[in-house]
């Protein structure tokens, strides 16, 4: 039996306790106990060290981290009774808000870390806002620190009480808070004898309880973007597509969006064979009967289920720098492989994510380094996706003069064009 | 008399590069028992004094830590030049560079490619200075730290440390039959870390006569150069 | 057929394809070393057969005559459009290794490369590095904008969104793309045995030596070695202490070490 694959993002408040948990999680579930156990025992030996603790682990980890490293620790899964969990980011605060909207891998959950001692501050609210625009729907919390407010059953609940505020006001509903302590194992994996008061779950048991593994890209609608047109054999056309989810046949019937063209697939090809299948993040050539000048930018599908050509919709965009958005403005967005033109129809709003409140409402202009909803018009037809649903055709940049000015994630379709 | 000071040369190295102008008539290694760590100011301070200087050098200072001619074996010498010698005439302003470029590398803002271009410039500009006074002092100490530089990022990269060896041993063979007495020694050796060079517990030594050494520490070699300045040059 | 060697493929050919078909006038450097062979027959896989743009060799005349040879024979093979850069001003001023290797690489190799873009116009090159040969991680990008004196602006630079790389307009003079950026140097030798690609003889073991990577004649050393066919220097690499590992275990490797050096005072 495949036992399924879980990617994990930390996040939480800047010193509530990331790392400790993340060490924690490998300790104890003896995922780094072989090999690199040993290998960072005698890192740690060689620069002086003599006594390898807990606390060199994440002295270890933190060296790494600061510098920005992607840690060989942070890359090994550890194992529940359930699935294989890989922590795949915790990034650090700076880094955030790029990063989380930027991040190649999607995370599946996400463990919110927030300190019993400190209580709830700007970056958890930042933390869990963002990863809610980001359609990370499963979200487990763990209350850190417990061993230094004596493990009272009182803090616990205040720092509930005020967790649970925030997160239904995001639409998270029925989240599992754990008291724990990252440093001293309780409730992490082992159950700890200093909180009788506690009947619940440990953090593994709740996450093996609440997380459902990702739907497969495999088992979503096909989509696919058609990256280029070459000349072939006898006068023909292969037509260079990469495959975003579903699984491409032969002999079947497929259209191309936002033009429309539909044809029969004869032939899937790769360099030197005739392939019977293509997956997602396969690039391949289509021998396609009946169809003329596709072009690049356009998307694939079977008939049964094509996107939809949308008119306008809602974004979430975050601006990088010497870049400013005014209503009226005229952009070029480029998802997959298109390149289209939009206007800004509307600023609904600056939002400021540490208060999770609005900054401004319907400003008249987004300022670089800013992050904002809009409403965007598209000039002419575009096949995007909810972020949520599809993220590979959900997200989009905005083109500058440096060259990529700002990102945005689809949040709703507004609008689309509808056939006669 | 000339002195080859190649920081970080490493015994394994030189053998496994073949390089018979380093490997002069008698070669081996330095001990480095009796230092805690591998500094290199520390070593060569050491190395000019005759005795072990690490408990005078704090580590924040080290770099701009100076001896005076008095308190090394060059007094032994009417006249001396000594090239970019750690602890006496370094070069502060290049290797000040070199290090923020090594820190740059560290914090992922510079390349590879641009710290080895400056090194292997300074090395240059060392060998420059060193060949021009070549045949002009009873005693010159040309000190190179390329092997050093180079290896602490690319030392497990074979053909990289092939070439540095190669050039190492190039100065080695142009000083070879000029002159009477030639010590070629380093601070310490070079060790692998993945692709990176860390340092070692044994430095390297060669001379091109016979004495006999058994594994000598850093600081043996001031009493064997008074030896030979004061009985064979004054 | 190796299903892991198969996904680099993949994302390298995706890749490919995008450079042609974002940019007008793009071009792949070719050094007929084991990496740029493998690229350039990436190249001839993404456009099923035939590479639509041009095939540079930067040719500093110290090369070693098999590498001339060996390249004249693939060029014609595969029926390439082949661009030979050479700085001929420099080398009829008697530009050599002997006048500082530095000095050399840049004026053979490097303004070589500037005259050629300037003169050709080219706006992509595709080029065969990896990011286990480069410690920086700024560098393990696919994409990397230069401008005329090949700098790239690391603080300037937005994060490499979604495989989305928009063209600047300002300060640009060409983007330098790395198609193999996510393979090791087994990788690349598992490569070339599978699709059975031609191998420069020089990186043969003769006489207890081969060369590991081919530069020009004056400055290349060859390590000791008797591995002498495909198998036994995929044997030499996987079982060598040498590194040219997965970039992880660099990784640490890379904190260890700045550990250290910290402790040594350099930093």
């Amino acid at each position: 039996m495949n036992i399924s694959r879980i990617n994990l993002v930390v996040i939480g408040h800047k010193d509530h306790g990331k790392s400790t948990l993340i060490g924690r999680l490998l300790y104890d579930s003896k995922a780094i106990q072989e090999k690199k156990l040993e290998d960072i025992k005698t890192e740690l030996k060689q620069t002086g060290k003599r006594k390898f603790k807990f606390a060199f682990l994440l002295d270890s980890l933190e060296e790494e981290r600061k510098g920005g490293l992607t840690i060989d620790i942070m890359q090994t899964p550890f194992k529940s009774q359930k699935y294989f969990y890989t922590i795949i980011d915790c990034p650090g605060h700076k880094e955030f808000i790029k990063k989380m909207l930027t991040g190649a891998s999607q995370a599946d959950a996400a463990v919110l870390v927030v300190s019993a001692k400190e209580g709830i501050q700007d970056q958890t609210r930042q933390h869990t806002f963002l990863i809610k625009t980001l359609g990370i729907r499963q979200l487990v919390v763990a209350i850190n620190k417990m061993d230094m407010v004596n493990y009272k059953e009182s803090s616990y609940q205040e720092t509930r009480h005020q967790l649970k505020l925030i997160l239904q006001s995001l639409g998270y509903r029925d989240i599992s808070m754990i008291p724990i302590s990252a440093m001293k194992g309780d409730n992490v994996y082992k159950k700890s004898k200093k909180m009788e008061w506690y009947k619940g779950h440990t953090l593994i048991e709740a996450l093996d309880e609440k997380i459902a593994p990702p739907l497969l890209p495999l088992n979503k609608p096909l989509r696919g973007v058609v990256q280029d047109v070459y000349p072939y054999e006898g006068n023909r056309q292969v037509i260079a597509c990469k495959i975003e989810s579903g699984v491409l046949k032969p002999k079947k019937n497929v259209v191309f969006n936002p033009s429309g063209k539909t044809g029969r697939l004869e032939k899937i090809l790769s360099f030197g064979t005739i392939m019977e299948k293509a997956e997602p993040g396969e690039s391949v050539g289509l021998l396609i009967n009946d169809v003329d000048d596709v072009e690049r930018g356009e998307v694939l599908s079977y008939t049964d289920n094509q996107p939809m050509k949308v008119k306008s919709f809602i974004a979430e965009v975050i601006l990088f720098s010497s870049i400013q958005m005014r209503e009226g403005d005229n952009i070029t967005i480029r998802y997959g492989t298109a390149e289209k033109k939009c206007r800004v129809r509307k600023i609904i709003s600056e939002i400021d994510p540490v208060n999770l409140t609005v900054r401004a409402e319907s400003p008249k202009v987004l300022k670089d380094e800013t992050v904002g909803e809009v409403e965007l018009l598209a000039l002419e037809p575009v096949c995007l996706e909810k972020y949520s649903d599809f993220p590979e055709l959900g997200r989009f940049v905005i083109e500058g003069k440096k060259g990529t000015a700002a990102a945005g994630i689809v949040l709703e379709i507004a609008e689309s064009f509808v056939e006669a | 008399m000339i002195i080859l000071a190649l920081d970080a040369l490493d015994i394994h190295c030189v053998q496994k590069f073949h390089c018979k102008n380093l490997m002069q008539k008698e070669y081996g290694q330095t001990s480095l028992k009796g230092f805690n760590q591998e500094r290199t100011i520390v070593l060569w301070a050491s190395f000019l004094t005759g005795k072990n200087m690490e408990k005078e050098i704090p580590i924040k200072t080290q770099w701009t830590f100076q001896l005076q001619p008095e308190q090394t074996f060059l007094k032994f010498f009417q006249k001396y030049k000594a090239i970019d010698l750690p602890s006496f005439s370094y070069k502060q302003q290049n290797h000040e560079e070199e290090r923020k470029l090594l820190k740059g590398y560290f914090e992922d803002k510079v390349t590879v490619e641009e710290y080895e271009s400056l090194i292997w410039k300074n090395h240059e500009e060392n060998k420059k200075d060193f060949f021009k006074e070549l045949g002009k002092t009873p005693l010159l100490i040309g000190y190179f730290n390329l092997a050093d530089a180079i290896g602490h990022l690319s030392f497990g990269l074979t053909e990289k440390m092939a070439i540095v060896y190669n050039e190492l041993d190039k100065i080695a063979e142009e000083v070879k039959n000029s002159e009477d007495f030639i010590l070629i020694v380093s601070d310490h050796g070079m060790k692998a870390v993945g692709r990176y060079g860390d340092h070692s517990r044994n430095g390297f030594y060669s001379l091109n006569r016979a004495l006999g050494l058994n594994l000598p520490e850093i600081t043996s070699f001031y009493n064997i150069i008074r030896g030979i300045a004061e009985n064979e040059y004054f | 057929m190796n299903t892991y060697l198969q996904e680099l493929e993949k994302r390298s050919i995706a890749i490919i394809r995008e450079v042609k078909a974002q940019f007008k006038n793009p071009a792949v450097l070719w050094s007929t070393g084991k990496d740029s062979t493998a690229t350039v027959w990436l190249c001839k896989k993404a456009f099923f057969g035939k590479i639509p743009f041009p095939v540079i060799h930067i040719d500093t005349s110290y090369k070693f005559p098999e590498i001339y040879q060996f390249r004249d024979k693939i060029a014609k093979e595969w029926d390439f459009n082949l661009i030979i850069a050479k700085n001929e001003k420099a080398l009829k001023n008697g530009m050599s290794p002997k006048k500082g290797r530095l000095e050399c690489c840049t004026q053979l190799k490097t303004e070589a490369l500037k005259n050629l873009i300037k003169e050709q116009k080219f706006d992509a090159l595709i080029l065969a590095i990896r990011r286990d040969e480069h410690g920086i991680r700024a560098k393990e990008r696919y994409y990397s904008p230069r401008d005329e004196n090949f700098r790239w602006n690391y603080k300037d630079q937005p994060a490499e969104l979604w495989d989305l790389y928009v063209k600047p307009s300002e300060d640009f003079s060409h983007m330098r793309v790395h198609p193999i950026l996510h393979w090791t140097e087994l990788d690349v030798w598992e490569y070339v045995k599978q699709e059975n690609l031609p191998v420069n003889p020089l990186y043969f073991a003769k006489n207890g030596k081969r060369y590991r990577s081919l530069g020009c004649m004056p400055c290349t050393v060859p390590i000791p070695s008797t591995a002498s066919t495909i198998d036994e220097i995929i044997h030499e690499i996987k079982t060598s202490k040498t590194p040219e590992r997965a970039g992880r275990a660099q990784d640490k490797e890379k904190a260890y070490m700045m550990q250290k050096l910290r402790s040594l005072g350099y930093m």
